[in-house]
C-alpha cells in the first residue's frame, strides 16, 4: 500500500545484491504485482515492511522480467525453497524461509530458516501466521556460494562455508549473537524481524 | 583410403553408441518394468479374465502415454540434475507441492503393501507360506539395499522378473483368435459397463504409476546422467516402456485366450493358469517364480521413489550409495514404508481384491501428479532448449487429460455407489 493506506497491488519478491562483497546483503527493492503488470519498488521507496504488509512511496518503476542485471536475485523466485547444500557438496535442507532484519540503513538479509517447523507454518492459513516462528536458521554470512537457476541446468543452490558447521543451528535466543557478528556498517539495531520472502 | 576407414568408423560408431546405452541403461527399464509388478500382472490377468480381449485397444493408448510420461521424467531429471519431488518443491506453491507429495505417500504406501501381498501369492504358489516370505522378502529387500550393492539387487529382480516371457510364448500356444486379437488392438472399442470404466482405470493406474515417474527421474539424478548421456538414456526409457507394455499385453491375451469371461479373478493360482498352454502343470511355479522376482523389484523401486521425492523436497541426502548416517530420512522413510507393507499384506482378508484396489487408487491420484509433471517439462524457464516442443505438448496434453476424465468418472460413480 501506500503512504495513504490505498492498497496498489501485492508484494511479489524481494531483490537483493549478491556478491557486493556483504555478509548481510542489503534489500535493493522489491517487485510488486499491480494491475497490470510487475513494478519494481528501489529499497528508498519501502516505507515499511512487516510480515503482512508492505508500505511504499515515490514512483513505481516498470519491471522488465526477461533480463535481469547480474547479481540481482530474487529471494522467493530464487533462494525460498531451494537446495542448501554443506562445504562438500552433500545436501543438507531446503529453505523454508528467509530472514530480514530492519538495519539503521535499510533491509536486510540475515538468515535463512530451515525448520520443518517453519515449512509446516507456511502450509497453514495466511493469517494464522506468526511473524517468527523458527528454530533452525543459517546466519546468511555463512554462505559460501550461490549460483541462480538457469533453464535447463541444476536449480539454484546455496553452498555453506565451513564455519557452518558450527553455526548452522541458531535458535530465536542466538540471534543476539548473530547481530552482534554483523559488520559496524550492518550493525544498525534490530528492531524486527520479518517473515521472508512472499509466503507462496 | 577412404572407403577402407569408413567400415571401421561405422563400427566404431556403433560400439560407442551400444556402450553409452548400457553404461546408462537401467532406471527407465527398471521403472518400467517395476510397472508388471505384483498389481500390475494381476490386473492385466483381470482384464483377461473379465473382458478378454477388449482391453487391448486401451493398453495401446496407454502405453503411448506411458511413453511420453516417461520420456519427459527422464528429461527433466538428466537436464535439470533434479528430481520430480525437488523439482515440484521449487516450481509450486507450497501448499500444492506438499499436497503432491502427500498423495504420492498414500499411493506409493498402499503399492507397496500391495508388493508383499504379491510376495506371499507368490510364495504360496511355490509352496511356501506367506509367513515366512514375506518376513525373508522384507530383510532381503531392506538388507541389499541399506546395507548391501543396490544395482546388483536391482538387477537379480529384474532377471527373476523374466519369467513373466513366458506369457508372450503361452499367448501363442493357447492359440487365441488372431483376427480377434488383432481386431481389438487397433479398433477402437469400449464395454459399455461401469466395470468397464473401473477396470480402464485401474489399468492405467498401474501402468502409469506415480513411482515410475519419480523414480526415472530420481535415479537419472542419482546415476549422474546428465543432457549428455540423455540420448541414450532416453532409448532405455523408451525400450523399457514399450517391453513392459508388450509383456502387460501377452499377459492380457494368455489370460483371455486360457480363461476369458470367466470374470473377475479371485486368487494368484487362477491369474497362473494362462501360463499353462506354454508350461503344463509348472504354470502356478512358473507364475509365482515371475511374480515374485517382478514384486521384490517393486517392493525395492516403490518405496525408493517415496524417499526420494520426499529427501528431495525436505533437501536432505539421499542416495542409495549413502549409508544409512549420510541419509537417514532417506533410508528411515524407506524403512517404515517396507515394515508398514510388510505388516499389512499379512493381516489375513481378499488379497486380490486389496491388490486391484490400490491400482484404482493410484488411477485416481496419477493425473494430479502428470498435472505438475506436464506443467515442469512444459515450461522454457526449468528445460530450457529442452521444454516440450509444441507437438509433444498437445500429445501430452491429451493423454494427461484422458487419464484425468476417466479418474474422474470412477470418482464421480464410486461417490454415487454405482463402481
Amino acid at each position: 500500500m501506500d503512504v495513504s493506506e490505498r492498497r496498489i497491488g501485492t508484494l511479489y519478491d524481494l531483490v537483493i545484491r549478491w556478491g557486493a562483497g556483504e555478509a548481510h546483503p542489503a534489500v535493493e527493492g522489491a517487485l510488486v504485482r499491480v494491475l497490470h503488470g510487475t513494478k519494481f519498488v528501489p529499497a528508498e521507496g519501502i516505507v515499511h515492511l512487516r510480515a503482512d504488509r508492505l508500505q511504499v512511496e515515490g514512483r513505481l518503476l516498470e519491471a522488465v522480467p526477461a533480463e535481469r542485471p547480474a547479481g540481482l536475485v530474487a529471494l522467493a523466485h530464487d533462494v525460498l525453497d531451494r537446495q542448501v547444500v554443506d562445504v562438500d557438496g552433500s545436501d543438507v535442507d531446503r529453505i523454508s524461509d528467509l530472514v530480514l532484519a530492519h538495519s539503521s540503513d535499510g533491509l536486510r538479509l540475515v538468515g535463512a530458516d530451515v525448520s520443518a517447523r517453519t515449512l509446516l507454518r507456511r502450509l497453514g492459513p495466511a493469517g494464522m501466521r506468526r511473524p517468527i516462528a523458527t528454530d533452525r536458521i543459517y546466519d546468511w554470512a555463512s554462505v559460501a556460494a550461490f549460483s541462480v537457476h538457469r533453464p535447463g541446468e541444476a536449480g539454484s543452490v546455496l553452498q555453506l562455508t565451513d564455519a557452518a558447521k558450527r553455526l548452522r543451528k541458531l535458535r530465536p535466543a542466538d540471534l543476539e549473537l548473530l547481530l552482534d557478528d554483523l559488520p559496524p556498517h550492518e550493525a544498525g539495531k534490530l528492531d524486527q524481524w520479518v517473515g521472508g520472502g512472499p509466503a507462496r | 583410403m577412404s572407403d577402407v576407414a569408413a567400415p571401421a568408423k561405422r563400427s566404431a560408431r556403433r560400439r560407442n553408441r551400444v556402450l553409452a546405452f548400457v553404461a546408462v541403461a537401467g532406471p527407465g527399464l527398471i521403472a518400467a518394468n517395476a510397472g508388471n509388478d505384483a498389481g500390475g500382472v494381476l490386473t492385466y490377468a483381470s482384464a483377461g479374465a473379465q473382458f478378454a480381449y477388449r482391453s487391448l485397444f486401451l493398453m495401446v493408448l496407454v502405453t503411448v502415454a506411458l511413453v511420453v510420461v516417461q520420456e519427459m521424467c527422464a528429461r527433466l531429471g538428466a537436464y535439470t540434475g533434479e528430481g520430480l519431488g525437488a523439482l515440484i518443491r521449487e516450481q509450486f506453491p507450497v501448499r500444492a507441492s506438499m499436497g503432491a507429495l502427500a498423495l504420492l505417500f498414500v499411493a506409493n504406501v498402499g503399492l507397496t503393501v500391495s508388493e508383499f501381498a504379491g510376495i506371499g501369492a507368490a510364495s504360496e504358489l511355490l509352496g511356501v507360506s506367506r509367513y515366512l516370505a514375506v518376513p525373508i522378502a522384507l530383510a532381503a529387500v531392506w538388507g541389499l539395499t541399506v546395507l548391501g550393492d543396490y544395482s546388483k539387487a536391482e538387477r537379480v529382480a529384474l532377471l527373476l522378473s523374466l519369467a513373466f516371457l513366458a506369457y508372450p510364448v503361452s499367448a501363442v500356444l493357447a492359440h487365441p483368435d488372431p483376427a480377434l486379437v488383432a481386431r481389438d488392438l487397433v479398433a477402437p472399442h469400449f464395454a459399455h459397463s461401469t466395470a468397464f470404466l473401473v477396470l480402464a482405470v485401474a489399468l492405467i493406474g498401474t501402468t502409469i504409476t506415480p513411482y515410475m515417474q519419480f523414480y526415472v527421474a530420481s535415479a537419472v539424478v542419482d546415476k549422474k546422467i546428465g543432457p549428455d548421456q540423455y540420448p541414450a538414456e532416453r532409448v532405455d526409457t523408451v525400450n523399457g516402456a514399450i517391453l513392459s507394455d508388450i509383456v502387460s499385453i501377452f499377459i492380457i491375451i494368455a489370460t483371455a485366450a486360457a480363461i476369458g469371461g470367466s470374470g473377475p479373478l479371485e486368487s494368484a493360482r487362477e491369474a497362473a493358469r494362462a501360463l499353462e498352454p506354454a508350461v503344463g502343470s509348472a504354470a502356478p511355479a512358473l507364475f509365482g517364480i515371475g511374480l515374485l522376482g517382478a514384486s521384490l523389484l517393486a517392493a525395492g523401486v516403490v518405496p525408493l521413489s517415496t524417499s526420494y521425492a520426499i529427501a528431495e523436497a525436505v533437501g536432505a541426502e539421499r542416495s542409495v550409495s549413502n549409508s544409512f548416517r549420510q541419509a537417514p530420512l532417506f533410508f528411515g522413510l524407506f524403512t517404515v514404508q517396507l515394515l508398514v507393507g510388510a505388516v499389512v499384506a499379512l493381516a489375513p482378508g481378499n488379497l486380490i481384491s486389496l491388490v486391484v484396489n490400490m491400482q484404482v487408487l493410484n488411477g485416481v491420484i496419477t493425473p494430479i501428479l502428470l498435472v505438475f509433471i506436464l506443467m515442469l517439462a512444459n515450461r522454457k524457464s526449468v528445460l530450457g532448449d529442452a521444454a516440450n516442443g509444441r507437438l509433444f505438448r498437445i500429445l501430452a496434453t491429451i493423454c494427461v487429460a484422458t487419464v484425468g476424465v476417466l479418474a474422474l468418472a470412477v470418482v464421480v460413480l464410486r461417490v454415487l455407489g454405482k463402481a
